[in-house]
């Protein structure tokens, strides 16, 4: 798969890409709504209608470069909010300033017209998005290419013959390759599969590093918590929290469990941060098919050393520190960290950490691996980052390929050894 | 609210949409551009075949004594479909373009804009060939062209400035629509497509032709006569009438369209 190369954005924008204040959006909740102009003459009214607060004074920046989860309930104004920062609905009160071209994927196929073929409908929704048509002839080859075989065969079909996912595979592949210096996504991608989905994840990735702006309203905690840089919980229009993703995720969920809101603290400016990942096995390394780089290889139960280098601001006392490997669909696959183990009493200036791994339980296929340093309590992160680092896993025993763990075990009973 | 300069910056989207419009109206019909000209055509041959049985004489040309009822019906006739077919379409297609008005943030006077211009673009065919028809009938329209154009254009805004109107207040009362469809239908008769306006004078007298000219569709449609089948110049005055009532329901358009423009995504 050959995607474009996302340009990082030229000039040093703003440290904002959009600028949320005091927004509050309001709904007409009709009981009697006299939608003809016969019922309106006759009963004398356009309809009865209480107010309803969808966004009570929400404000929030989020930073340009960084990818913003958006989590909530349903009916909580998420889709709201975020209809209101792609100007498709105006705020009753306060203000939204966007910086950047935005492409939105409030709902797929925007603007598509089932008659027509995928490639008429290309053009027409990179209209929609803003793109002239030179441009959109430049970007064809791309887009087409990322939406996937199945889509690239059926292009000059009426996109009305097209399944859901294909449907949401075009139009995503649409918006991110109009190259937007900021992107909406709304809940669309979960239509698509795995493989898709893990092509998307990666490509908000890609996105992200080169300076641009994802904004993720999603229910994949998950994945959200994996992805995003900063997650706001909106909870009845107000917006409860907005911090670290899992701490954010966390107290989401705590709530959802326990049914009462729980406090996320944020801690103050970061005085450690990571300023590197290493993960180091047999010195083997391989060119990922999808990423097009190299990336190191390690054999299911081999040993493996990751490495975190790190740079203080202020010396710090009792930091705990820990790596994170996640399966490419988000889902956490070990966490190893030094909590209740090991670690300085106060780190200063710069240095490194290694945790040396004996042999490395991982069922064959891509991981990536992060790192966080957190505070004495474990519980606050002072610097996170996640999936750097992409690793892959072989192995050679047929017998342990799913799941995440391989257990190494041994058989016994009536067995055979095959050849 | 929408400024001028967002529109400008749209114009892609319009045309997209125009495309759209005018591609989908003819896909999935083999006969497709054959089809669009057979709705007037049949129009012709019934009105051709009633007033021959009627026995009324097909009015003169002045000053090109072309004398085929047909033809001063289809002259009549071309302009009206796109009156009618336009400010039908604008009253709809606000509603009808509801799903990417509530997913996409653009300018939204561009989806009454493209329904007009797409209609246009029919019109334009059905003038070609109305055109055709007159040169083989003896009438040496081409130096008339121009002045086709402009009547064309100034019909435009007039169908915009009345369907920016129409297009929001049917989003507020769904039945608009079906009430344009009768106002047409009363429109349709009380201008001269079918008929000449000296029949107006000679019943009503040079009194009641006045009232009956205050109607700006009258001289709009006149002037196609006038240029197409008389090959003479429109009544500038009345012309100047007509500019009037563009010009007017395209601010009174423009303004109210814009008043309600912001809300107009959680209405539909
Ligand atoms: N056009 C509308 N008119 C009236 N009420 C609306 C409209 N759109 C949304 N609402 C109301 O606003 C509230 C928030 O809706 P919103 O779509 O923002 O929720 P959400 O957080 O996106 O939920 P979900 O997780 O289900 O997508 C809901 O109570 C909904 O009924
Ligand atoms: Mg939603």
């Amino acid at each position: 798969m050959s995607d474009a190369v996302t340009e990082p954005i030229a000039s040093a924008a703003d440290p904002v890409a959009i600028a949320v204040r005091n927004v509050s959006k309001q709904f007409r909740r009709y009981s009697v709504r006299n939608q003809s102009v016969k019922a309106a003459l006759f009963r004398g009214s356009r309809g009865t209608y209480e107010e309803n607060w969808v966004l009570d004074d929400v404000s929030l920046d989020i930073p340009t470069g960084s990818t913003f989860g958006l989590i909530g309930s349903n009916g909580s104004g998420k889709s709201t909010l975020l209809k209101c920062m792609a100007r498709i609905l105006k705020p009753n009160k306060g203000s939204i300033t966007v910086n950047g071209r935005l492409s939105a994927l409030i709902e797929l196929g925007a603007g598509f017209h089932p008659e027509l073929s995928g490639r008429e409908n290309v053009y027409l929704n990179g209209a929609v998005l803003g793109l002239r048509r030179k441009e959109i002839e430049q970007r064809f080859d791309s887009i087409v290419d990322f939406a996937g075989r199945q889509v690239a065969q059926a292009i000059d079909q009426p996109i009305k013959t097209y399944s859901s996912g294909m449907y949401v595979r075009l139009g995503f592949s649409i918006a991110v390759n109009v190259e937007p210096e900021v992107l909406l996504v709304d809940e669309v991608l979960a239509v698509g599969d795995e493989e898709f989905q893990r092509r998307c994840y990666q490509r908000f990735e890609e996105l992200s590093s080169s300076g641009r702006t994802v904004v993720l309203v999603s229910h994949a905690l998950s994945t959200v918590a994996a992805m995003c840089d900063h997650v706001a919980w909106l909870d009845g229009g107000k917006l409860l929290h907005v911090g670290q993703p899992q701490q954010v995720v966390d107290a989401y969920l705590t709530r959802l469990d326990f049914g009462r809101p729980s406090v996320v603290e944020v801690s103050e400016g970061p005085s450690v941060r990571i300023s590197d990942i290493v993960i180091e096995g047999a010195g083997r390394r391989r060119t990922s098919t999808e990423l097009g780089e190299e990336v190191a290889v390690v054999g299911t139960g081999e040993p493996v050393r990751l490495r975190m280098s790190y740079q203080t601001d202020r010396p710090t006392d009792l930091p705990v520190f820990a790596f994170s490997v996640h399966t490419l669909d988000g889902t956490l696959a070990a966490n190893p960290s030094t909590l209740g183990v090991a670690g300085p009493e106060r780190v200063e200036g710069t240095g490194t950490v290694e945790l040396e791994v004996p042999s490395l339980m991982l069922v064959p296929g891509a991981y990536t691996l992060g790192a966080a340093i957190f505070d004495a309590s474990g519980e606050h992160a002072i610097d996170r980052k996640l999936r750097l680092v992409r690793f892959e896993v072989d192995g050679h025993n047929p017998g342990e390929t799913r799941g995440i763990t391989a257990l190494g075990g041994r058989w016994h009973g009536p067995l055979f050894d095959l050849p | 609210m929408s400024t001028i300069a967002e529109y400008v910056e749209a114009r892609e989207l319009a045309k997209a949409l125009t495309m759209r419009d005018i591609r989908g109206q003819y896909k999935g019909s083999i006969l497709g551009w054959f089809w669009s000209l057979l709705n007037p055509l049949t129009t012709v041959a019934i009105f051709t075949f009633f007033f021959a049985v009627l026995g009324m004489q097909a009015p003169v040309g002045d000053p090109s004594g072309l004398k085929i009822f047909a033809l001063y019906l289809f002259t009549g006739l071309v302009p009206w479909n796109f009156f009618a077919a336009s400010v039908n379409g604008a009253t709809g297609s606000v509603v009808a373009q509801g799903s990417l008005i509530s997913k996409v943030y653009f300018p939204r006077g561009i989806v009454v804009f493209s329904k007009i211009s797409s209609v246009g673009f029919t019109t334009l065919m059905e003038t070609s060939v109305a055109v055709i028809l007159l040169l083989i009938a003896g009438n040496m329209v081409l130096p008339w062209l121009p002045v086709v154009a402009m009547l064309l254009l100034l019909q435009g805004c007039l169908a915009l400035g009345i369907g920016l109107i129409l297009a929001v207040a049917n989003v507020y009362f769904r039945d608009i629509q079906y009430l344009v469809g009768i106002g047409l239908q009363v429109l349709f008769y009380s201008t001269p497509v079918v008929y000449q306006t000296s029949l107006i004078e000679a019943k009503f007298g040079a009194r009641g032709l006045f009232i009956y000219r205050l109607n700006p569709l009258v001289d709009l449609i006149e002037a196609y006569h006038r240029v197409l089948y008389d090959l003479r110049w429109p009544d500038f005055g009345w012309m100047a009438y007509v500019a009037g009532w563009a010009a007017a329901l395209l601010v009174i358009g423009a303004v109210m369209f814009n008043r309600f423009e912001p809300r107009l995504a959680e209405e539909l």
